[in-house]
């Protein structure tokens, strides 16, 4: 069972009190009907699916209903940090490979 | 050796003491034809099938740990082909035509028991949905029928079909030509035919890198050296992104766990197969005795092999309202797997944009029904450079065209 910390709650619940909500940071392309097929296939379906360290999306869905980003390692399950959508989009992005 | 009941005579003869080993251990060599990474189910029979019916002399499967124990040991082994649309559905099909004379085929029981397979419908949508899979199922050529209530409760009599609970059962899809197999003969078979015909098993042998040159596939690196390739065909299930980006090629996988779990053998109280969407849960009692159950996936990407403990008991939950007498099975084991899932619940079996490799992949949570036809696909891809016509849907371009296959409802298993 993962414990999670909701960076909005500002508290450690249990897994069973999200959803989650897959890979974190991947950008939308600002104009859908000019992307070519495979930009806009990469964006829909293509997946970094690392073993290792992995960005995620969490919902809150028990609670404040917010998303927010965890980094947790799919190998172990050891999370390094909770960060709001706000937080990862401006800090995590530029750290983003 | 072939193993007949001539040999199980002279053998028993001699105290069993000198039975061959089903396969060996051989050196590596510097280069092969084709290179197979991935020595589970899918794999080895990739093997046999490029050994047996393309002739290639020259192959080799690498295995990271040892040979079936990854999903191939993890599944909770249903076999069927009731599945909607027909490109996925002339695929399973073709997967369970072979099941049928297996054992006979690489001299290995494999314990394939077409026991049938039920999946339960609960609401009158899900009946809906069961008479349009049973209708194309029976367009085309495959085996299925609607029952109802009544019916399968006089042929599962344990199984409970009251009104008074949340989810009642009105009927079922009932694929009779379905079943169950012993999952790990079918690795330990394939591997034994596939070195018969002269297929190098290399096991604890890790690929860390590929060579590739030009676009062209040269060789991998491994945790026992370089090997080089003509062709290297990847058929790792749960670690395929590992691969994929070692070749810088992006696939539309997520790794999940999938958690099951066995009961204490017990005497023989289910003689069939049976799974429920609704009521999310699926299982059935293998020849040893053992309750052998699962559900769905644990929501969050994982390569550990194990899930969360809240999973277990609502698949225990759904399980208990399927089968009440079962609340005081014991369980005796727990594990889990890492199925690599697609956004449409279909396989990828593709060439890429780099020569002479290929991946087969995808098969996420029902990938053990596919063993043989798998394989025989992927081999076929594999020994003349071009999909299988069964193959050409599950090509990765529908990613980038939007011809998905939806085969979330015919899975069964939730994402």
């Amino acid at each position: 069972m993962l414990k999670i910390f909701c960076p909005y709650c500002n508290s450690h619940l249990e897994e069973e009190d999200f959803s989650y909500s897959g890979e974190a940071l991947i950008a939308r392309p600002s104009n859908p009907e000019k992307v070519s097929d495979e930009d806009w296939g990469d964006y829909l379906f293509m997946r970094k699916n690392p073993k290792g360290r992995h960005l995620e999306q969490w919902q809150h869905s028990s609670g404040c209903r917010k998303f927010f980003v965890i980094e947790r390692s799919t190998i172990d399950n050891t999370i390094y940090g909770s960060h709001t959508m706000k937080q990862a989009s401006t800090e995590l992005k530029n750290e983003k490979n | 050796m072939k193993y007949s009941l001539l040999s199980l005579f002279k053998q028993g003869l001699k105290n069993n003491q000198d039975w061959p080993q089903a396969w060996s251990s051989p050196k590596i060599k510097h280069k092969y034809d084709v290179i197979i990474i991935g020595g589970g189910g899918h794999g080895l029979a990739t093997a046999y099938y490029l050994a047996k019916e393309y002739g290639i002399k020259n192959i080799a499967v690498l295995e990271k740990g040892y040979i079936g124990g990854g999903n191939t040991a993890r599944n909770t082994t249903i076999v069927r082909s009731n599945y909607l649309w027909d490109e996925s559905a002339m695929l399973y099909q073709h997967s369970l035509d072979l099941w049928g004379g297996l054992s006979q085929d690489i001299n290995y029981n494999v314990m394939f028991s077409p026991r049938g397979v039920y999946n339960l419908g609960h609401t009158l949508q899900e009946m809906r949905d069961i008479e349009r899979r049973v209708n194309a199922n029976v367009i085309n050529g495959i085996t299925a029928e609607v029952v109802l209530a009544e019916e399968i409760k006089r042929r599962i009599p344990l199984i409970n079909i009251s009104k008074n609970v949340r989810y009642p059962i009105m009927g079922a899809s009932y694929q009779s030509t379905g079943g169950v197999a012993r999952h790990d003969a079918v690795a330990w078979g394939f591997a034994r035919a596939a070195a018969a015909l002269g297929v190098d098993i290399i096991e604890q042998c890790e690929v860390t890198g590929m060579d590739i040159q030009n676009s062209t596939i040269a060789g991998v690196n491994t945790t026992k050296g370089y090997i080089g390739a003509n062709q290297v065909g990847c058929v790792a299930a749960g670690h395929s992104s590992v691969l994929a980006s070692m070749a810088k090629i992006r696939l539309p996988i997520e790794s999940h766990p999938l958690q099951a779990f066995v009961s204490e053998p017990m005497k023989a109280v289910l003689d069939t197969v049976v799974m429920s969407n609704a009521v999310h849960g699926y299982i059935s009692q293998s020849d040893k005795g053992d309750l052998v159950i699962g559900a769905g996936i644990d929501s969050y990407n994982s390569y550990s092999q194990r899930g969360s403990p809240h999973v277990i008991e609502h698949t225990a939950a759904a399980i208990l309202e399927l089968f009440p007498a079962f609340s005081r099975a014991r369980m005796n084991r727990q594990w889990g797997g890492i199925v690599d899932t697609t956004p449409d619940a279909c396989p990828i079996i593709s060439k890429t944009n780099v020569k002479g490799l290929y991946f087969n992949c995808g098969w996420g949570t029902g990938g053990f029904k596919a063993t043989p036809g798998s394989g025989h696909v992927f081999a076929d891809t594999l020994a003349n450079d071009s999909p299988h016509k069964l193959a050409i849907p599950f090509s990765i371009d529908r990613f980038y065209t939007g011809h998905l296959i939806d085969e979330h409802g015919a899975a069964g298993v939730a994402h």
